[in-house]
């Protein structure tokens, strides 16, 4: 365990080191927001409700998907599918580390700090724009913050998947791009799901990709009672579950075939 | 005037030298290429569906019905995804170059270097997307039961070339800033996110939001100015702005590029 831990604490440096680019990296997403903020604006100018949501509440779940833009960032399925593409996994093969356990400690430590970063960002946005923003008080906000710790695990766990089909077509860059777009949308990071259309709606509430952002989102918002909620946790820790055994399977079959071409 | 003629003809050559072999390295991987184009189809798909939804009991947006949305989302991916056959893909590379230092190598050819930084291969992967782009335009057209008029059809593809020149100079300024400060990078990204804000009709942003959008930051002219032409929602001087803007543009980017290679340092290499 003592061997993740300094991965943790390597990787929060990395993180802190480049903590301009992070920063820049969430000015540039503000960009989006605005844009957002003038289209819903322009919508809402003639009603009250658009759907469930008013103007308020739809400001709020835009704000809250650039919060949770760590949370569905695609960053380590690519880097790991590069060090597979490239045979640099070779390196972390013959050491007498976990390569998976390796990642999640370094993948830990730079979402946590990005998390940090974000949450300034909401404290921001709460104080200027209280009209636009609201706040549900904290003991639902802290349910959220525990509610990512397993929302990150499930974005880990199909980042992992992804990478692990570098091993059998070399290279993913064939779909990556693709296959994200798609996440997010079915995350609810364009629109949240309950507005999608019919077929889209129970794609999206069957796919894991809602515990990223929509489901968040709506705990946050107040919009699910109770039962709804632990009834979305079990359906999470299924998943889990499920993408874990097929992580294993592929991991293994993949290393099986691995043949360090590139090095 | 003969001079200049040989000289356009050399260019044309060495353009058409670089398409071939852009286009023969694209041959080597050729279901890896195709499949990459796939995101802005997927990009496009996700962006019908949203559009689609905004409009589920509402006619308009700042005064835009949904086919008249769809085509300006139309017009500008067709400007965005020229950029990026043409010369989006060279300018980051460009980047890169002046950051780890091969930009010398550039620099001892004996053609333009800013001809050869911007032009010097073609990303051919998107030219699908193009055909769906351009499908999209025309299916709109047809909703909109379109009727031509010849001086509005040659606006709009004046407004089109604008566009392009537009998109052209505002990269090329932001890349070449990267002479400057070496992670240039970071520019055009910034510049690529802005261009969220043509995707809409104008009508939607403040005045004063707009007015900025047309002079100090013109990514209205991407989409909204040659899509606004042609449905005759702008006005037809615009295009006249337009070029004003292009003009302006051309001088500011070339006293950028001057300025950047006398600072250049190589560093790296």
């Amino acid at each position: 365990m003592r061997k993740y831990w300094a991965v943790f604490k390597i990787s929060w440096q990395n993180a802190v080191e480049y903590r301009a680019e992070f920063l820049g990296h969430m000015i540039l997403g503000l960009i989006t927001l605005l844009v957002m903020y003038f289209i819903w604006s322009a919508i809402f100018k003639n009603r009250q409700y658009f759907g469930n949501y008013t103007f308020s509440s739809m400001m709020t779940y835009m704000i809250l998907v650039r919060f949770l833009h760590f949370v569905k960032r695609s960053n380590v399925g690519r880097q790991i599918a590069e060090e597979i593409k490239e045979g640099r996994l070779s390196v972390y093969l013959t050491k007498p580390v976990s390569y998976l356990r390796w990642w999640f400690a370094s993948f830990l430590a730079d979402r946590f700090f990005e998390a940090i970063l974000r949450i300034l960002m909401l404290f921001i946005f709460l104080v200027l724009f209280p009209k636009v923003f609201s706040f549900p008080g904290i003991s639902r906000f802290l349910a959220v913050l525990i509610f990512l710790t397993v929302s990150l695990l499930v974005n880990f766990l199909f980042n992992l998947f992804v990478a692990t089909c570098a091993f059998f077509v070399t290279d993913i860059k064939l779909f990556h791009n693709s296959l994200f777009l798609i996440v997010d949308f079915l995350a609810g990071g364009q629109i949240p799901i309950d507005l999608m259309p019919g077929f889209l709606k129970i794609v999206g509430n069957f796919l894991p990709f809602q515990f990223m952002v929509f489901f968040p989102v709506k705990i946050y918002q107040g919009d699910f009672n109770l039962s709804q909620v632990f009834q979305g946790i079990l359906v999470c820790f299924v998943w889990i579950i499920f993408l874990t055994y097929i992580l294993r399977i592929f991991w293994l079959k993949g290393v099986k075939k691995y043949e360090a071409v590139g090095q | 005037m003969k001079q200049l003629v040989s000289k356009i003809r050399r260019y044309l050559r060495l353009y058409f030298y670089f398409a071939r072999f852009s286009l023969e390295n694209i041959l080597i991987y050729r279901i890896n290429s195709l499949l990459i184009g796939l995101a802005p189809i997927i990009w496009m798909v996700t962006t019908i569906i949203f559009l689609s939804v905004i409009f589920k009991g509402t006619k308009e947006i700042g005064g835009w019905s949904f086919w008249e949305l769809l085509l300006l989302t139309g017009v500008q991916e067709i400007i965005y995804l020229a950029s990026w056959i043409t010369f989006l893909g060279n300018l980051i590379n460009f980047i890169y170059s002046v950051d780890s230092g091969k930009f010398d190598l550039t620099l001892l050819r004996p053609v333009n270097h800013r001809f050869l930084v911007s032009f010097g291969a073609l990303d051919i992967t998107s030219i699908l997307s193009v055909v769906n782009s351009i499908v999209l335009v025309a299916l709109s057209l047809i909703n909109l039961k379109f009727k031509f008029s010849f001086n509005q059809v040659l606006l709009f593809l004046l407004g089109l070339i604008i566009a392009y020149l537009v998109i052209y100079l505002l990269s090329f300024i932001m890349a070449s800033f990267s002479l400057f400060w070496i992670r240039g990078e970071t520019f055009i990204r910034w510049l690529m996110e802005t261009l969220d804000f043509d995707r809409y009709p104008a009508e939607i942003y403040s005045d004063w939001f707009k007015v900025f959008l047309l002079t100090f930051l013109p990514i209205l002219f991407l989409g909204y100015v040659p899509t606004g032409i042609l449905l005759g929602k702008v006005p037809k001087y615009f295009i006249f702005l337009g070029i004003l803007i292009v003009f302006w543009l051309y001088l500011f980017s070339t006293f950028v590029w001057k300025k950047g290679l006398k600072h250049y340092q190589s560093v790296s290499s």
